[in-house]
């Protein structure tokens, strides 16, 4: 049980700002820039990382004023690049929807981050001549409250195909066609053991809300070792690995990229596209590695949550750390908010970093062969994670 | 081993906070923010149900009914049903029509090929179900004011109608209680105890329905093509 | 100059005496005249005679002898066939004269797959009719195209504008219109996964081939007429861009086939460079190979592990020739020039960096499950089926069948080498990967024992002492060089030769330049295993320092033809498997 929890818990009166319309539009933009701002960082990331393991230099030839930035400007240009190129329309191409496509595809990618945590709260408090303890609570989520958390997340995310379907059919290449089809067939075939896979994980924290399932995590001594948190990842290990291939599935990325895979496909389903709608394809991969990334660290890996391990109090946690120096509780929780921000973009920076390792380590998959495993594996393994799971709930409880 | 119990009071304090905000929000102003989406979002499924009548491309018309179902869910979510929501748009708008867009896309339907001459029969089957569904609608309409008279009285007086809706007794109850219920009134929580005790049987038949849906779709699909061993050599008649 | 005893034209002879019009074993090589009445039956006997077993179709090309002083008053075309027999490891080359005003001949396909191509080839530059070939279409050149290109009579510089795609899977389309299920596809010129400018249609049902048809000819330059306007020595640069990819090779099967029609044997540090050139050359094309066959399959890492190798031979080849693709190296009767200062060092690192980066895509790729699941039983050829196919090189090895021309006529003392051919079982593309991967290893083997070898002969030439063949020698011109120092030394600088002090050696510097060197007249075939299989050039002398007639046995042009029957029933996905590791090199494929 987390220090802020136990503090919530403690107070007379929590006085909450999340319901104000105004606060959710700030926080909306704001994050919606920050992953704007990641999308073309992990385009550099992605470049830069597969050179070093491809063993070259990669790109580095802009400078600026004569500084070198390792090719920090690279995605600047890209973009500039992407905003000036002709924006073609094929001659078969059904023009709304071939239009549309982009935005269909790039819209659920960034509404999905409405309900991630990104970090702990704000809090402020004031006490009244009675005694009474009333909390000021801050969220760091645009939606705080919508306790289908994770469902709203897959919801979203599963119309993140029609962008893929109709960008490919509405061109009127067969190659986009054929591209569709297959991410028809796919994203269909791993949402199911994509969502087997955190069944396990909810019967076990019982909640759909993101923000519950990370304060679920944040307690320690997990199987009787003091330090060992309660992550989700050492509860349902199995689960873990089948959500790590499902995400990967989901993103269409190697060795999972059958959709777009430039060897048979030209380029899949954007084959035709060219220019800044190209672009929004390109950044809604990004996103939506993003946002699986960031559903990964949040149900298997305490979202903002650091495991203090300190063998004389491993109950101790940042907030009561910092209160400890005679700090307000508004500047101790803020601290700590940024600090746990940190925290959750590294922890989703290396999974953003996995993504690049194995696209540039494996070799893609068959279209027939990736379906056999979603269906004859993975999903009889969600299953039997499934009832592995209830049966220990049943059985010890959790 | 941490008992679940520990942090129950926190979560009980987020639902806490959702229904101040839900209260602050809606009691704010006459027509507040949520009657203004309710609106919103009632004319565009209008709207988009009707275009799915007209379209002209069946992948438009899909499209739209894509919209539909998501106004539909917005709706929902504006009555606090999140679960039912957020389903809605898994289920129908996330997987049933991208599948049934696959299937128009595998079949290469174009604008034209729909357009044929329709039997007049069709037309009078069509004129009398949709009688039927305005008859339905207006039905339903004086049936949700009853209810909302129900609600309304039920604290006064004795509710006449009690009896005959347990809903609305149990409805009534919960905007006596606590704000926390009718906050949670949409709940997955609440939804899965609805479903799995007291709606058990039928969901298990329906689920039993759905599986042999499952198992005729494979039968026949399997009796219609058989798999080939590469490098075979594929005869004319060997696909239909 | 008689192959009476040989036991092969014995046992035609025995069978056919009727049909043989001559016999003649200039150079070694048996060659049989024959009238064009009963071909197939004699096809079908040299095919299925335990004793005789030539399995492998190596193949076929046409001769206008319109031009030829001996064959004056003969028969206008000559249809060659050249066949091997991998078990009694035999050749034999059948010369079937065509009458000019009926140029009809029986097809063979009926009893060799692999004759497809090789006909349509013939008809297509000759003009030469097979009766009962399934598709005679022309092939290299476009359908629009008017007249026969080889003929002698066809002027070189004529230009025809060929505007209109070829129809592909004509007697197909209309059922695939009707079919619900069924569509066309159009692959190429321009694709990923094509590697070069070529086409194919195919007719899919879902993700499933049901049909394929190739279309080739984009880089065709006809190079083969290109030969004979220069002299024997200017072809090489045509031959380097035949498999571009290891140029090495093919120079040397071209230097070998004219040097047989003089019939002389370089110096063994010739012979020993060559070697070295050709490892090299066959190990760069396994590694682009292997590099594209990985990238289709989406691991792209690999790539640049075996790319960093390449690099490291084009470094020793730049400094040898001056090139790194086309490197131009070899001359008839020996090689442009002797290796430079510090070549055993840049070899040496290459030879190193093999290893490593082999082991590293080992450990990458050869037990990763998807890429197994991707390569195992996908496009499986029989050794039967292959050799039919006129299959050779790592392809028919790894369907079994181990014939190495290195091993099995080895040339230039390969026997002498301790190395060994990597066979595979099943011939599909995971063997094929896995041949070529060992066969790089061997090749580094060879390279370092030819190594070894060659530095016994350093200050000896490299070049033959026959001036009728090769330039007379000539010091190069010494120059200043400065270490950074202060310092000078004097080294030879090899961009620059001393000139000529006697005028004797002037005179037949020019003479053979301006000439070429004049092979006696006469026609052989020769043959060296290239790094997709065997590169066959069959020569014809007519005395003068061009050349009569060059004709190229392009290893993967035999290999290709198999595609469209291998692929049917596979899905589309294997398609980039399965191209990119039967190795199609346009440059040599259209030539």
């Amino acid at each position: 049980m987390h220090g802020i929890f136990t503090l919530l818990a403690t107070s007379t009166h929590v006085e909450s700002l999340d319901g104000d319309w105004l606060w959710a539009l700030i926080k909306a933009i704001a994050f919606v820039g920050i992953f704007l701002t990641i999308v073309p960082v992990m385009t550099w990331v992605e470049r830069r990382g597969s050179a070093f393991i491809q063993d070259r230099v990669g790109p580095n030839r802009i400078t600026v004023f004569g500084i070198k930035n390792a090719g920090l400007l690279f995605p600047m240009a890209d973009g500039l690049k992407f905003l000036f190129k002709e924006d073609f329309l094929p001659e078969k191409a059904e023009k709304i929807l071939y239009t549309l496509a982009p935005m269909m595809i790039m819209i659920p990618a960034f509404i999905v981050y409405a309900v991630v945590p990104f970090s702990s709260p704000i809090m402020h408090e004031s006490v009244a001549d009675d005694g009474a303890i009333t909390r000021y609570i801050f969220s760091i989520q645009i939606a705080p409250n919508l306790g289908v958390g994770l469902l709203f997340v897959f919801a979203i995310a599963s119309l993140g195909t029609y962008g893929i379907i109709v960008g490919g059919w509405s061109g009127g290449s067969k190659y986009s066609f054929l591209g569709s089809m297959r991410a028809c067939a796919q994203m269909i075939s791993y949402e199911i053991p994509l969502t087997l896979s955190v069944i396990g994980i909810l019967m076990v924290y019982q909640t759909l809300s993101l923000q519950g399932m990370v304060a679920h995590q944040t307690g320690g001594g997990l199987l009787g070792i003091s330090w060992l948190p309660h992550w989700g990842i050492f509860v349902q290990p199995l689960g873990f690995i089948l959500f790590l291939v499902c995400a990967f599935a989901e993103t269409n990325r190697a060795p999972f990229d059958v959709v777009e895979s430039d060897s048979e496909l030209v380029a899949g389903f954007h084959t035709d596209y060219s220019g800044f709608k190209f672009a929004l394809f390109f950044m809604a991969e990004y996103a939506s590695m993003v946002t699986m990334s960031a559903l990964i660290v949040i149900l298997f890996f305490g979202g903002w949550h650091i495991p203090i391990i300190t063998p004389e109090n491993p109950g101790s946690y940042l907030i009561d750390w910092f209160r400890g120096f005679d700090m307000s509780l508004l500047w101790a929780s803020i601290l700590t908010t940024v600090i746990h921000f940190a925290v959750f973009m590294a922890k989703t920076g290396f999974f953003l970093w996995l993504f690049i390792w194995v696209r540039w380590t494996l070799p893609r998959f068959r279209y027939d062969q990736l379906q056999a495993l979603g269906w004859k594996v993975l999903l009889p393994l969600g299953l039997v994670n499934v009832a592995i799971t209830a049966l220990l709930l049943l059985f010890y409880g959790m | 081993m941490i008992s679940l119990e520990s942090y129950i009071p926190a979560l009980a304090f987020l639902a806490e906070a959702a229904a101040d905000a839900v209260k602050t929000g809606a009691s704010e102003m006459n027509f507040g923010a949520g009657d203004f989406f309710f609106y919103l979002f009632a004319v565009i499924a209008v709207f988009s149900a009707f275009m799915v009548v007209t379209a002209e491309s069946p992948i438009s018309s899909a499209l739209f009914l894509v919209v539909t179902f998501f106004a539909m869910a917005a709706i929902y979510a504006l009555l606090s049903a999140h679960f039912l929501a957020v389903i809605q748009v898994l289920v129908y708008a996330g997987a049933i029509m991208v599948l049934f867009l696959f299937v128009i896309m595998l079949l290469d339907l174009r604008k034209e090929e729909l357009i044929e001459k329709r039997h007049w029969l069709l037309g009078a089957v069509g004129f009398v179900v949709g009688i039927a569904l305005v008859v339905l609608m207006v039905a339903s309409f004086r049936l949700s004011q009853n209810v909302e008279v129900a609600v309304k009285s039920g604290t006064d007086q004795e509710a006449p109608d009690a009896a005959k809706f347990p809903a609305i007794q149990e409805s009534a109850d919960q905007i006596d209680g606590s704000r926390i219920e009718a906050a949670r009134f949409g709940t997955t929580r609440r939804v899965s105890k609805h479903l799995f005790r007291e709606y058990l049987f039928p969901f298990e038949v329906a689920s039993l329905l759905l599986l042999v849906g499952i198992i005729g779709v494979v039968v026949i699909s399997r009796r219609r093509r058989r798999r080939r061993p590469p490098g075979e050599v594929i005869d004319e008649e060997g696909a239909s | 100059m008689s192959g009476e005893d040989k036991p092969v034209f014995r046992k035609v002879k025995n069978r056919f005496a009727d049909e043989i019009l001559g016999v003649d074993d200039y150079r070694g090589d048996l060659a049989i005249t024959l009238k064009g009445g009963r071909i197939v039956d004699i096809c079908r006997f040299l095919k299925n005679e335990p004793d005789l077993d030539f399995k492998l179709f190596v193949d076929l090309c046409g001769v206008d002898r319109s031009r030829l002083p001996e064959a004056e008053g003969e028969s206008r075309f000559m249809v060659v066939y050249h066949l091997y027999s991998v078990t009694k490891k035999h050749r034999v080359r059948l010369r079937v004269p065509v009458e000019e005003d009926n140029p009809v001949l029986d097809s063979v396909t009926g009893v060799w797959l692999g004759a497809d191509w090789f006909e349509r080839e013939a008809y297509d530059m000759f003009g030469i009719k097979f009766r009962g070939h399934p598709n005679l279409r022309r092939l290299l050149c476009h359908e629009e195209f008017v007249g026969h290109p080889l003929r002698k009579d066809y002027p070189v510089r004529r230009r025809h504008d060929c505007t209109r795609p070829a129809d592909l899977l004509i007697d197909r389309q209309a059922a695939i219109a009707e079919s619900t299920d069924r569509m066309f596809i159009n692959v190429g010129p321009a694709h990923p996964a094509t590697h070069g400018a070529l086409r194919f249609g195919m007719e899919i049902e879902g993700e499933t081939i049901v049909d394929l048809e190739t279309e080739i000819g984009y880089l065709h330059r006809c190079m083969e007429k290109l030969s004979e306007t220069v002299t024997w020595n200017k072809v090489i640069p045509y031959t380097d861009r035949l498999a571009y990819i290891s140029s090495g090779l093919n120079e040397v099967g071209y230097c070998m086939a004219v040097e047989k029609l003089w019939g002389v044997e370089v110096n063994r540090k010739c012979q020993l460079q060559r070697i070295i050139v050709s490892e090299l050359s066959r190990i760069i094309d396994h590694i682009v190979v292997l590099a594209a066959a990985l990238v289709d399959l989406g691991a792209l890492t690999n790539y640049w592990y075996l790319f960093r190798i390449r690099e490291d031979v084009y470094e020793f080849l730049e400094a040898a020739y001056g090139g790194r693709m086309m490197i131009n190296c070899c001359r008839v009767g020996g090689m442009y020039r002797d290796f430079p200062d510090g070549w055993e060092k840049k070899i040496n690192i290459a030879m190193r960096n093999i290893e490593e980066f082999v082991g590293d895509v080992h450990g990458l790729i050869t037990n990763n499950r998807i890429f197994i699941d991707r390569t195992r039983d996908i496009g499986c050829i029989s050794g039967e089926e292959a050799l039919d196919w006129g299959w050779t090189g790592p392809c028919l090895r790894a369907a079994g069948v181990a014939y190495d021309i290195r091993k099995d006529k080895p040339y230039y003392g390969y026997d002498q080498f301790e190395w060994q051919v990597p066979v595979g079982t099943k011939g599909d593309c995971y063997d094929r990967y896995l041949v070529r991967m060992e066969e790089m290893i061997q090749s580094k083997r060879i390279v370092e024992q030819a190594l070894i070898e060659l530095r016994e002969y350093e200050n000896e030439p490299v070049n033959l002492d026959d001036r009728r063949i090769c330039l007379p020698p000539r010091d190069q011109i010494e120059v200043d060089q400065s270490d950074g120092e202060g310092k000078k030394t004097r080294v030879k600088d090899p961009m620059r030769n001393q000139p000529y002090d006697k005028i004797e050696d002037l005179i037949t510097h020019f003479r053979l330049v301006s000439e070429g060197t004049k092979p006696p007249p006469g026609e052989v075939y020769s043959y060296i295993e290239g790094a997709s299989g065997e590169v066959g050039f069959y020569a014809i002398s007519d005395g003068t320092g061009y050349p009569y007639r060059v004709h190229v046995r392009p290893p993967c042009y035999a290999i290709f033809q198999a595609f469209g029957k291998l692929m049917r029933g596979h899905m589309i996905p294997d398609i980039a498997a399965v191209l990119a590791s039967i190795n199609i090199e346009a440059g040599e494929l259209d030539r």
